[in-house]
């Protein structure tokens, strides 16, 4: 009676696939982190379905954990970002050579 | 204007596709539902099921078919609503837009963890991506300059390696979707010896007072690792966003 397993996991895969394509084909590092957090939000997705099953809770705990790591990821990639456009005036991923100054 | 066409009608195509496996999977788990029904009439089975009422098996108590259909429709309805959303964001070309779309998708995805009985997981998604990612998004952007939320002004760049046309990276991702599709419906979930629980029995252990209990004595090292990681994720990020200040 409840829902399948499946339909969770065809979910999540759909996700990371849209995920996927935002990363490999967006010209915006803005937009390339939106995929990175779809593809964290797919593997979200199948530890909660997973610990549905689970007695002891485990997949929702480090589902707990991935949700902060993806916060902590976000501040550190948008300070990144922030500086890479005050460097360089563009978020284009191609138009970013050098580590250091330029 | 022709582009304009184009793209919606491969949106809406691939959408269809993407969609006709999950409508399919309603269809028969609409039937499945329907036959069901009898067994929940069963005195037997509904006393079983009224001493677990307390949690998330209101549609098992109630043996009521419209419940138990609006309770698959609603779930449905959050599938469809993560996946769209999602592919609204990846086609909106203005960046705040995308942003906001982002967070409606997250708060969709959300309502899929109440459904897996993950009430504490759901509430700490809306919490921490909502109250805490979306105004760091939010600032980062307003902070930045207007020509970075203007998506067109960047579309101009030669294509190299590492940015791929976007029929390619359909193609990776299609296919890779295709894998992982392929991947769980060839496994054996009976093989799976510890998913043979059923997930009405042990609904008490799925209390969030559980979770505090793992999270204070299983898991207490990754816990406090992690407090730490947090605080070097805020020193580090503090650190980056600093002003240049000459020091001689």
């Amino acid at each position: 009676m409840l829902i399948d397993i499946q339909c969770y996991l065809i979910v999540s895969s759909i996700l990371f696939s849209i995920g996927i394509y935002a990363f490999l084909t967006k010209r915006n590092v803005v937009m390339m982190l939106i995929g990175i957090e779809f593809m964290i939000n797919a593997a979200i997705i199948n530890f909660v379905a997973f610990s549905k099953y689970d007695s002891n809770n485990e997949g929702q705990i480090m589902a707990i954990f991935i949700i902060i790591m993806a916060a902590a990821g976000v501040a550190v990639a948008l300070a990144i970002i922030l500086n890479l456009y005050k460097h360089y005036k563009t978020i284009d991923p191609n138009q970013v050579h050098e580590l250091g100054e330029k | 204007m022709l582009e304009l066409f184009f793209t919606r009608t491969a949106t809406i195509v691939l959408s269809a596709v993407l969609f006709y496996p999950i409508f399919c999977h309603l269809c028969a788990e609409t039937v499945r539902a329907i036959e069901r029904l009898n067994y929940f009439h069963n005195p037997k089975v509904r006393s079983y099921c009224l001493s677990f009422k307390k949690y998330h098996t209101f549609e098992y108590t109630t043996g009521n078919k419209n419940i138990i259909f609006m309770y698959h429709i609603i779930f449905y309805l959050f599938c469809v609503l993560v996946i769209s959303l999602a592919v609204i964001t990846i086609y909106t070309k203005n960046l705040v837009r995308a942003v906001f779309t982002f967070f409606l998708t997250l708060f969709a995805i959300s309502g899929l963890y109440v459904f897996s009985l993950a009430d504490f997981v759901a509430i700490t998604q809306i919490v921490i991506y909502v109250g805490g990612v979306l105004v760091l998004f939010l600032f980062g952007l307003m902070l930045s300059d207007k020509k970075l939320l203007d998506m067109n002004s960047l579309q101009k760049t030669t294509i190299r390696l590492g940015n791929l046309r976007p029929f390619v990276g359909l193609v990776i991702a299609v296919s890779f979707l295709c894998l992982l599709v392929f991947m769980w419906f060839e496994l054996d979930m009976n093989s799976i010896t510890w998913m043979h629980t059923n997930p009405i029995a042990n609904a008490k252990q799925h209390e969030v007072s559980n979770i505090g209990i793992a999270l204070m004595t299983k898991f207490l090292i990754p816990f406090e690792v992690i407090a730490v990681f947090l605080l070097m994720a805020l020193i580090g990020a503090s650190h980056l966003m600093r002003k240049e200040v000459d020091v001689d």
